[in-house]
């Protein structure tokens, strides 16, 4: 069985200038221990997604469809029943490292540790042995410093340790490589594969090669849509959609060629598929219907009229 | 801690404080003697005579007003270096005792009313905040808004006309004529210059503290307590509360030095024997050696209440130690 199962995902905020779709049709399965890289550009709704499976939207978001988790639909729990999963299944590496300025990282680290059901001799034995697996030499110096005396790759550590306080089941990691230095960038992936051997991994981010070196499936998002998925191999050997094309292409390896034009706005999508401004290839369907994801076979997935 | 906030700090804070200390006094001092008008003329006005340009000369000459500015000005500052004030053109007594008893009881109303004001103000702006969008957040802003665009004496008016006149539960002010320290009497006096000054503060507080709770929620270590399953009490109180009072710290502690300024509406309204009513008197008597000292009082205590801030925030906030260390 999967370990959790997107259906027909839709996200709606209200607005000023009426109701904006930021998620919009996302399927999507992870198996128990399935690396998924998901990739967009921002604004593409990769956030959203994330925060409609821990059910951490502003509350007059509108989310339809179902978002199954062992085989349980998580938009229909009751709200103390999903505080509970929170955390202790399902966890988020928030984005920027987000920590407390105001208590230094150990008082941080016993908080999450208690929430986690250890008592307080308990968590402050554990808390330098879950410094330790997420690289700390010497977590005393860690537990004393407030955030704002960490440096970016020290705090990625620190957010990834909060997360794994609990021995969740999924991890969802929120552009934890974002703004790091390719050192620590390289290192900070490596350990994230490290820590998630047992775990699912969620990952967001808008790095293709980061995604490559840590996860086995790929999805792509644009403008709110699922426009391609399949195998990191598959993809990258044979990519589909112009988009993720373009993305590859766009790579400092592959030539550096950046997409012309910007996505557009959630609150004006154009007619018909919405990458066709930006398509090298749009054709006179693209401008007039909207493309389905069409299955090309070999677990490969792709939103383009080139394959139907 | 204070050691490790480290004295240089502090040293600087002080003499930055004694700089603004000086331009103050020195602005003042030039300002009242722009004045049109004095105060011979004025008090002879006042019974419906002219003043005899002799008059008014000896008297100058008297005072030492037909001295040249800048050598008056240095009379001054030697006399509060020696802690000489000058005496009262009306009153005829030393400025510093006058004003000492006054501060008293003006201070009987500042106290209660700035902790009051502070409590409220940042309870009631945290409780919106936090439901933001809620009808209970409506019905605070919009009753803040009010309470806040109605001026401080009309609110006194109000309170004096409902609680004194209606319904006769509490004197009419008056407090001047009868200044002691008798609990009971004094609690009756006191209540409703507190309440409307405590009114008046506030909107203020509230809508800083409302609006830097709604900047803290927006932050990701919100929601990453969110994420970790934390209950909705403790992100408040661990989280969400000591993050956004921070920047209200500084605005409460110079709200206090401005109601020192608004409490001349509030004693004059009231009748209330302090600082305040005796500001609009000594303004009204164009009595200068009176409205100097007034306004060098109004100066160190905002001077005072922004050297408490600046000491406060370092030992609150770990940010501000570091940067300082880092000097």
């Amino acid at each position: 069985m999967e370990l959790i199962e997107i259906k027909s995902l839709k996200v709606t905020f209200p607005t000023e200038a009426g109701p904006v779709r930021a998620v919009d049709c996302v399927d999507l399965q992870l198996g128990v221990r399935e690396k998924l890289g998901l990739i967009g550009e921002t604004g593409s709704g990769k956030s959203v997604l994330t925060h409609a499976i821990l059910r951490l939207l502003q509350p007059d978001a509108l989310c339809e469809g179902e978002i199954l988790y062992q085989g349980r639909n998580l938009l229909g729990l009751a709200p103390t029943e999903m505080r509970r999963l929170r955390g202790r299944e399902l966890a988020l590496i928030p984005q920027n490292r987000a920590l407390n300025p105001l208590q230094t990282v150990g008082k941080q680290l016993l908080e999450t540790l208690r929430q986690a059901g250890y008592s307080k001799k308990e968590a402050a034995a554990k808390m330098p042995e879950l410094l330790r697996s997420v690289g700390a030499i010497d977590p005393d110096s860690w537990t004393k410093a407030y955030p704002h005396e960490c440096s970016g790759g020290m705090c990625e550590r620190i957010v990834i340790a909060l997360s794994l306080a609990f021995s969740p089941s999924l991890l969802l990691a929120d552009e934890p490589t974002k703004g790091l230095d390719s050192l620590n960038r390289a290192r900070i992936i490596t350990l994230l594969g490290a820590v998630t051997r047992n775990q699912a991994l969620l990952f967001i981010t808008h790095d293709l090669e980061a995604a490559a070196m840590l996860c086995t499936r790929l999805a792509l998002m644009y403008a709110g849509e699922l426009v391609e998925l399949g195998d990191k191999d598959t993809v990258f050997e044979n990519p589909l959609h112009p988009y993720t094309r373009g993305l590859l292409f766009a790579l400092p390896a592959r030539g550096m060629q950046p997409i012309l034009g910007r996505s557009p706005p959630l609150t004006a999508l154009p007619d018909g598929c919405r990458f066709h401004s930006r398509c090298p290839g749009a054709m006179a369907r693209c401008r007039r219907q909207h493309p389905p994801l069409f299955d090309t076979g070999n677990r490969h997935f792709c939103r383009c009229w080139l394959y139907v | 801690m204070v050691l490790e906030i480290g004295n240089r700090y502090i040293l600087r804070r002080f003499f930055s404080g004694l700089l603004a200390f000086l331009l103050s006094i020195t602005l003042t001092f030039f300002l009242l003697r722009s004045l049109p008008g004095d105060y011979m003329t004025d008090l002879l006005l006042e019974i419906g005579r002219y003043a005899p340009p002799e008059l008014v000369a000896s008297f100058k000459h008297e005072v030492g007003l037909d001295l040249p500015l800048p050598k008056q000005y240095l009379l001054y500052l030697t006399g509060i270096l020696k802690g000489n004030w000058g005496h009262s053109f009306e009153y005829g007594l030393p400025v510093f005792s006058l004003i000492r008893e006054k501060l008293y009881w003006t201070l009987v109303l500042l106290l209660p009313s700035t902790l009051l004001s502070a409590g409220l103000g940042i309870g009631l702006g945290a409780c919106s905040g936090w439901k933001n969008g809620s009808k209970t957040d409506a019905f605070l802003l919009h009753s803040l808004v009010f309470v806040g665009a109605v001026p401080s004496y009309c609110w006194g008016f109000a309170g004096l006309f409902i609680f004194s006149f209606r319904l006769g539960l509490l004197p009419f002010g008056g407090y001047v004529s009868l200044p002691s320290t008798e609990p009971a009497g004094l609690f009756r006096h006191a209540l409703l210059p507190v309440l409307t000054l405590t009114l008046c503060s506030v909107p203020g507080i509230y809508y800083l503290m409302r609006n830097s709770m709604l900047d803290t929620l927006g932050e990701d270590y919100i929601l990453a307590a969110r994420a970790r399953g934390f209950s909705e009490s403790r992100i408040l109180f661990q989280h969400a509360l000591p993050n956004s009072v921070l920047p209200v710290l500084t605005m409460t502690s110079l709200h206090c030095a401005h109601m020192l300024a608004g409490s001349v509406f509030i004693e004059t309204v009231f009748a209330w024997p302090g600082l305040g009513l005796l500001t609009f008197s000594a303004l009204e008597a164009h009595d200068l050696p009176l409205l100097q000292g007034i306004f060098l009082v109004d100066t160190l205590l905002t001077i005072i209440a922004n050297l408490t801030a600046d000491l406060l925030y370092p030992l609150i906030d770990p940010r501000i130690r570091s940067r300082i260390r880092g000097e």
